[in-house]
């Protein structure tokens, strides 16, 4: 009886320690509902800067470029006066978005495939592969959810983090130069990027 | 007055009896016109052969290979093919190996080398193949992360030598010499013949008991040893003056000097016998050693002309004498790689020699 007792008691605290844990489906499906409209719009109707500028708004539909900036600036970042880090969000927008479509735009008529989610306490980890004649290439994503919908707070492209890999690049970056150098350098690239689009 | 006209229509009656002079007049500016037009008309057919060692077998060389497909003639080959291509056929300036992971490495913005395999050569159309490959690097970073350059590195490598660069030089050097020797022994030959005729020399030889053979060889003897000595002077001002490579194979470097002289002696013999006057020898002669020299590559690197011109250009002897001479002092070849070209410069000469002694006529004067 005793022993029944414990098992009913296990139960309810493994019961208990799910509520509110993420559902691993969800994050799958946010992230192929994603990848299915990147595709509609890539073979869809419209001009080519047409298209980009429906793809920007589809990435930014998933990405949450605020966590992955304030991953990517690190402590030089959090040292800066608000005016400055706003306007590095807004910089680090158009870069991860950009850099995001870049992997993605890679591919002609690309096919998808998932992996089994992970598990990862709060963060599930979707895995997602491009499917080519010849090869595959893996693309996960880091899902978190954020006010009621999922959210990638990473890309994670053939094993290696974009936020990290920005983290190093602006890391190097300021061991020679200053925060505004490295922001000066941002408004530089995403003009051109601007001026020609993609 | 009376007079200047009566020298002057006596003068017009002697140049019109020599009908053959007279095409060569008219016939040699036509000729050249149209091979040089012709010949510097090829570096825009933008038919250059480019090989491509697709490793990655992603979208990254996708994109590349798409982009140097509208300026150059594209082929996917393996690595060895390539490399035969570019080092022992001779045929593609420069081969492109696009190595393994190149797109993963790609997507996950970390940078790869590109290998391009060269034959210096042919500078003029790796530069060209440099080019097309900037503008294709320039398509992939339209699509490239805008805070990573430098994604794809290329680097070189020789595949024909140990020099990265050829000066204009080494392609000047030996072509205007094979020109002026070539100019040399041919009036030599054919003027020398034609005075001994003209003089009666002959006619009196012919009753001594001298062999024919002996007589032609003779003289043709005398001429390709000054031809020699002529091409060897303006190798060794070349080297002197303009640092002109002699190659790392002496041997190879003078079996080719005496079998590019063979080959113009045996065929200024043929030149000779095909000149009926002293008059037609300046036509013809001039004809030739033009067409042969802009076809040879004696002028501008070979690749420059259209593919079929390239074609035509292996009955120049001149093809092959630059081919054999570019062998020994810009791809550093020993006597084993260049005696195919030596091979065909003592037939080819051999060929000449034969037939020109069969044509020319000791009886005509």
């Amino acid at each position: 009886m005793k022993l029944s007792g414990l098992r009913v008691l296990l139960a309810l605290v493994l019961a208990l320690s799910q509520v509110g844990a993420a559902d691993p489906e969800a994050a799958v499906g946010v992230v192929r509902e994603t990848l299915s409209a990147a595709r509609k719009v890539a073979d869809g109707e419209g001009t080519r800067d047409e298209k980009l500028e429906s793809l920007r708004g589809v990435a930014r539909g998933i990405l949450d470029t605020r966590e992955m900036g304030r991953r990517a600036g690190g402590e030089s970042l959090a040292a800066q006066t608000p005016e400055k880090q706003a306007e590095y969000y807004e910089l680090f927008d158009h870069v991860i978005v950009r850099a995001y479509l870049s992997k993605l735009l890679l591919f002609r008529k690309p096919r998808f495939g998932y992996r089994k989610p992970r598990l990862e306490g709060e963060v599930v980890i979707v895995g997602s592969k491009v499917i080519t004649t010849k090869d595959e290439y893996y693309v996960d994503y880091e899902m978190r959810e954020r006010d009621g919908r999922w959210v990638a707070t990473d890309v994670i492209v053939e094993g290696i983090s974009l936020s990290d890999n920005y983290y190093e690049q602006f890391s190097s970056l300021l061991r020679g130069r200053s925060f505004d150098e490295l922001l000066d350098l941002m408004r530089r690239k995403t003009r051109r990027v601007r001026e020609e689009p993609a | 007055m009376s007079a200047l006209l009566t020298i002057a229509r006596k003068d017009l009656k002697l140049i019109a009896r020599d009908r053959a002079a007279m095409v060569f007049l008219v016939l040699v500016p036509l000729v050249v016109v149209t091979v040089l037009a012709k010949s510097l008309a090829g570096s825009d057919t933008g038919s250059l052969l480019l090989p491509v060692v697709n490793e990655d077998q992603g979208p990254v060389a996708e994109v590349l290979i798409e982009a140097l497909s509208e300026h150059a003639d594209v082929v996917e080959v393996d690595r060895a093919r390539a490399e035969a291509l570019v080092g022992e056929d001779k045929v593609a300036p420069a081969a492109l190996v696009v190595p393994e992971r190149t797109t993963k490495r790609y997507l996950a913005s970390r940078p790869s080398t590109l290998l391009l395999l060269t034959d210096p050569a042919k500078g003029a159309a790796v530069g060209a193949v440099k080019a097309y490959l900037l503008l294709a690097d320039r398509r992939a970073a339209e699509i490239a992360d805008p805070l990573f350059e430098e994604l794809l590195v290329m680097e070189e490598r020789n595949l024909t030598g140990s020099r990265a660069s050829i000066p204009p030089s080494e392609q000047n050097v030996p072509g205007f010499s094979i020109m002026f020797v070539m100019m040399g022994v041919l009036f030599g030959v054919a003027f020398g013949l034609h005075d001994e005729q003209a003089w009666g020399a002959i006619t009196r030889l012919r009753t001594a008991p001298i062999p024919r053979w002996s007589f032609l060889g003779g003289k043709l003897l005398a001429r390709f040893l000054v031809g020699i000595v002529q091409l060897v002077l303006l190798f060794v001002y070349g080297y002197v003056a303009f640092d002109l490579s002699l190659g790392s194979a002496p041997a190879a470097l003078a079996l080719i000097m005496v079998a590019v002289v063979f080959c113009m002696t045996g065929f200024s013999l043929l030149v000779a016998a095909f000149a009926r006057t002293r008059e037609q020898v300046i036509p013809l002669g001039l004809t030739v050693v033009m067409i042969f020299c802009a076809l040879g590559g004696c002028w501008w690197p070979l690749y420059h002309m259209p593919p079929w011109l390239q074609q035509v250009a292996q009955l120049s002897f001149a093809t092959w004498a630059m081919e054999g001479f570019h062998d020994v002092i810009l791809r550093e070849r020993d006597l084993l790689g260049v005696l195919p070209a030596i091979g065909v410069l003592f037939a080819y000469g051999a060929l000449c020699l034969g037939a020109g002694a069969r044509l020319y006529r000791f009886d005509t004067a």
